[in-house]
């Protein structure tokens, strides 16, 4: 294999999400302070070295209540993509190597779904669902994804470039779904793994809004959006704390941005 | 004008199938609205009753019917919470929402459009790095960090306006206009740096192919090979992300009207999904959803005109 060009975006992105990854597993495991303990005497402080963030109006330590809200965003983020990604490629992998009526109805109804913003589909899945519960919201959430997904794989399974090997590994008698999944699953790897970037930043970024909303994740759950709707009715007491939950959400998304964009050039040169 | 009509048709046969799913949906899930809005003390004969008054005792597809019928003429029934017929809650709070996305859609455009042709023309590599991370950093800012961060430079800091005191469209149209300027900043800036990429990546593109060396080998100079050429053939794509942008816009002002408490169609929504409010979660839905298939209707019939070999 030849020398690959060096990669700034993909190694500054995974360490960055490496970091916040070991934060959030580091705040589960050994919290600095309980995330829902009150204290009546520390009540918005500033940020200082005993509180990274300062506290919030029931004293609570916000940057232990940041590292919970990271985990419940890692958890939503990872569980939603996982089901948009996987029932999507796999509808997309069907409907792309089979084709006929199924496939063009399935890609007409995903054209007109994909036309819709995300946070409209989300929040009429959340209505149907019942706002306000973290299941709903994965399971809102993940719905939502799943046409995006379908429609990008269809188009990478029944990409013309796989035919003559199909052909030749039809010759060989490979049946369907060892076709799918051994032969031409690897191929689409290219488009599959930054469209996963893609699709774990749109998880965040929805995640917090409608958390921010007060329909996603809500008390006393841990989430950064619903901290972050919090901060802002207090900006003018206390604006570290809208800038420290703000800073994490722009950071996380930034660095999982940035990986895909380094994960995209990579497989693309 | 074949095309169009074709278009147009397509357009009314998907709100209508859009309407329709969504109708069924909130029909199976919302369980009994006589129920619902009677609470759990009501009496069998009172549900009974009210039932009647509402006409739910009627068929599915006739209750659909009349639904859509109502659409047409403005009766869509009443709010659960409110008490008040749906579309007299609905209407007064368009405009806002119509302002917002305006003002936002022309920022979009005006910006990204010159900042895309000036990012394709960066070619070192340092400058590619630096560009790229800026480009992802500002897609990285969703509105509701923007807005509250907007909110605190301009609002408590500066005092350019007062975050959550949205003067009237009516009465005082010119701060209501700077009160939403900020409020689709904080839309804009991530819409735009996502046109600049995609921008930048089709010119690049297009730069490749050989008609530009042609171009090039015939003495024309890249200026002129990018304004005679190059962007007329990435025009399409744009066009047709633009109009998806449109439709996202709306996606990103049901947050942002509630980060600056906007009362504009998509605020309600928001608290309107929080109460069960179902009545007015269909209309609105009904509403956005044709604004979306509208503008990818305009897109293409857009992009028909500029290039009539399009089918």
């Amino acid at each position: 294999m030849a020398a690959r060009k060096s990669n700034p975006f993909l190694i500054l992105g995974g360490v960055l999400i490496a970091a916040f990854l070991a934060l959030a597993v580091f705040g589960a495991l050994f919290s600095p302070q309980d995330p829902n303990a009150m204290q009546a005497g520390e009540k918005l402080l500033a940020p200082s070295l005993t509180h990274l963030f300062g506290t919030d109006r029931f004293g609570r330590d916000i940057f232990s209540r940041a590292l919970a809200g990271l985990g419940t965003t890692f958890f939503v983020a990872a569980a939603t993509v996982a089901i948009g990604a996987v029932f999507g490629t796999l509808t997309g992998a069907l409907t792309g190597y089979y084709g006929g009526v199924a496939d063009a109805a399935l890609m007409r109804l995903n054209d007109t779904l994909t036309a819709f913003p995300a946070v409209l589909l989300a929040l009429l899945a959340i209505s149907l669902l019942g706002p306000g519960k973290e299941s709903s919201l994965v399971l809102a959430l993940g719905l939502v994804f799943i046409p995006g997904y379908a429609r990008l794989m269809r188009t990478a399974f029944a990409s013309p470039s796989n035919r003559a090997f199909v052909l030749s590994a039809r010759l060989m008698g490979a049946k369907g779904a060892r076709i799918i999944f051994v032969q031409l699953l690897p191929n689409t790897l290219p488009t599959l793994l930054p469209a996963l970037t893609i699709g774990f930043n749109n998880a965040v970024l929805a995640e917090a809004g409608m958390s921010f909303l007060g329909i996603g994740v809500t008390p006393p759950d841990a989430s950064l959006g619903y901290m972050l709707s919090e901060a802002q009715g207090m900006l003018a007491a206390a604006p570290w704390y809208a800038a420290c939950v703000g800073g994490v959400i722009v950071l996380l998304v930034f660095a999982v941005g940035l990986f895909g964009e380094g994960l995209q050039r990579r497989m693309h040169t | 004008m074949k095309y169009a009509a074709k278009k147009i048709g397509m357009l009314v046969i998907t709100v209508l199938l859009v309407s329709f799913l969504t109708f069924m949906a909130f029909q199976l899930i919302s369980g009994d609205p006589a129920e619902t809005l009677l609470g759990t003390a009501a009496t069998p004969e009172r549900v009974q009753a009210l039932r009647e008054e509402l006409g739910l005792d009627r068929p599915f597809l006739v209750r659909y019917g009349s639904w859509l019928l109502g659409f047409l003429t403005g009766d869509l029934g009443e709010s659960y919470s409110y008490r008040q017929p749906v579309w007299e809650l609905v209407a007064p709070k368009l405009a806002s929402t119509a302002a917002l996305t305006g003002i936002s859609f022309v920022l979009i455009t005006l910006l990204s459009l010159p900042l895309g042709v000036l990012s394709a023309r960066v070619r070192s590599n340092v400058a590619d790095g630096i560009r790229t991370a800026f480009n992802q950093l500002c897609m990285a800012l969703p509105p509701f960090v923007l807005g509250v961060l907007l909110s605190w430079v301009f609002g408590i800091l500066l005092h350019r306006f007062m975050p959550g005191d949205f003067p009237s469209l009516t009465a005082d149209p010119a701060g209501a206009l700077r009160y939403l300027f900020y409020a689709a900043v904080c839309i804009a800036v991530p819409r735009i740096a996502m046109t600049v990429r995609l921008l930048r990546s089709n010119i690049a593109g297009e730069m490749q192919k050989e008609y530009v060396l042609a171009a090039a080998a015939r003495g024309a100079s890249p200026t002129m090979i990018l304004r005679r050429h190059v962007l007329k053939n990435v025009l399409l794509p744009t066009v047709t992300f633009l109009g998806q942008t449109m439709a996202e816009i709306i996606g990103a002002a049901i947050i942002v009207e509630q980060v600056f408490a906007i009362p504009g169609i998509g605020r309600f929504l928001v608290s309107s999904v929080a109460n069960r409010d179902y009545p007015v979660v269909q209309t609105i839905v009904v509403l956005l959803a044709f604004w979306v298939v509208l503008t990818g209707t305009l897109a293409e019939l857009i992009n028909h005109a500029v290039d009539k070999r399009l089918g």
